[in-house]
């Protein structure tokens, strides 16, 4: 086995006084990296989608805009009373 | 591009976690984002991550915290690690910049090597050369006072000469430098080193 050098032995001796606590932190950081991470999988997609129909109506609309759908069947809610 | 390279590797399922590569854990736990393989990592590098943050902030707290801050780094930046260097040698490349980072940030320190690399006109070739025995072979406590006393770039690259065992081309590529400024760095540090322990403990004791 080859010898330690002065700067090794050093490093040993620092080594051993690496508290435990540390790796309960780093474990939780990645437990909640991970998690986030697949909500954001799971639902980011989802959100985008809403967020689309929000906007142009639904997903697969025209690109001209929802008028575009006023020359087919007129829906209940937007005949005037 | 070696990221996606890495997720091609083929899941090893029936091996022992301990007995996986740097790389097989970076890739299992970049594909199932399951913590256990990132845990197998600190757990190899975390001692001596922790070791040389000891050694170049010199007080055990801040150490604590740059380890924690360190692997965090490393945690976020996973997707950014390139084959171009070992795993290691790239958290050790972070561990080292971190601690200079926090010095100078802590200290307002702006002597960071013992001299601008940039100012010297000497040749590497006329300076003295230290036999590296002299520090190889110093007594441990002894060093560690001669540490308290160096700049912290030059514990750096006295760290990584003598501990990780770097090229000089891989410690310019950490610390970003050419190679003849590492090498004259590495001299100078040397140097530093034993005008240090000369003063601490007299000549006659090396």
């Amino acid at each position: 086995m080859e010898k330690e050098n002065s700067f090794q032995r050093m490093m040993n001796v620092h080594a051993q006084g690496l508290p435990e606590e540390i790796e309960r932190n780093i474990v939780h950081h990645v437990d909640t990296f991970s998690t986030f991470g697949r909500v954001m999988e799971l639902f980011g997609p989802n959100a985008l989608d809403v967020a689309s129909s929000y906007i142009c109506g639904h997903i697969g609309c025209d690109p001209k805009g929802p008028k575009g759908n006023l020359d087919g069947e007129v829906p209940f809610w937007r005949v005037k009373p | 591009m070696s990221f996606l390279k890495l997720l091609e590797v083929p899941a090893t399922a029936s091996k022992k976690l301990s007995d996986f590569t740097d790389l097989e854990l970076i890739t299992h736990y970049v594909r199932e984002q399951d913590s256990t393989y990132f845990t197998v990592l600190y757990r190899r590098y975390a001692a001596k991550v922790f070791a040389k943050c000891i050694s170049m902030l010199a007080d055990e707290g801040l150490a604590r915290d740059a380890t924690q801050d360190i692997f965090i780094k490393v945690l976020l930046n996973l997707s950014k690690f390139t084959e171009l260097s070992s795993f290691s040698t790239w958290v050790y490349s972070i561990t080292y910049n971190y601690c200079i980072d926090l010095i100078r940030k802590k200290k307002k320190m702006p002597l960071i090597f013992s001299e601008d690399v940039g100012k010297v006109s000497q040749g590497v070739e006329e300076m003295d050369e230290l036999p590296d025995s002299v520090l190889l072979e110093m007594e441990q406590t002894r060093l560690e006072k001669v540490f308290e006393h160096l700049p912290p770039g030059d514990k750096a690259i006295l760290m990584m000469k003598y501990i990780d065992d770097l090229s000089i081309k891989e410690i310019g590529t950490v610390l970003n430098k050419t190679e003849s400024a590492i090498k004259m760095q590495i001299l100078r540090a040397k140097q530093k080193s034993q005008s240090i322990y000369d003063e601490l403990f007299g000549k006659e004791a090396a």
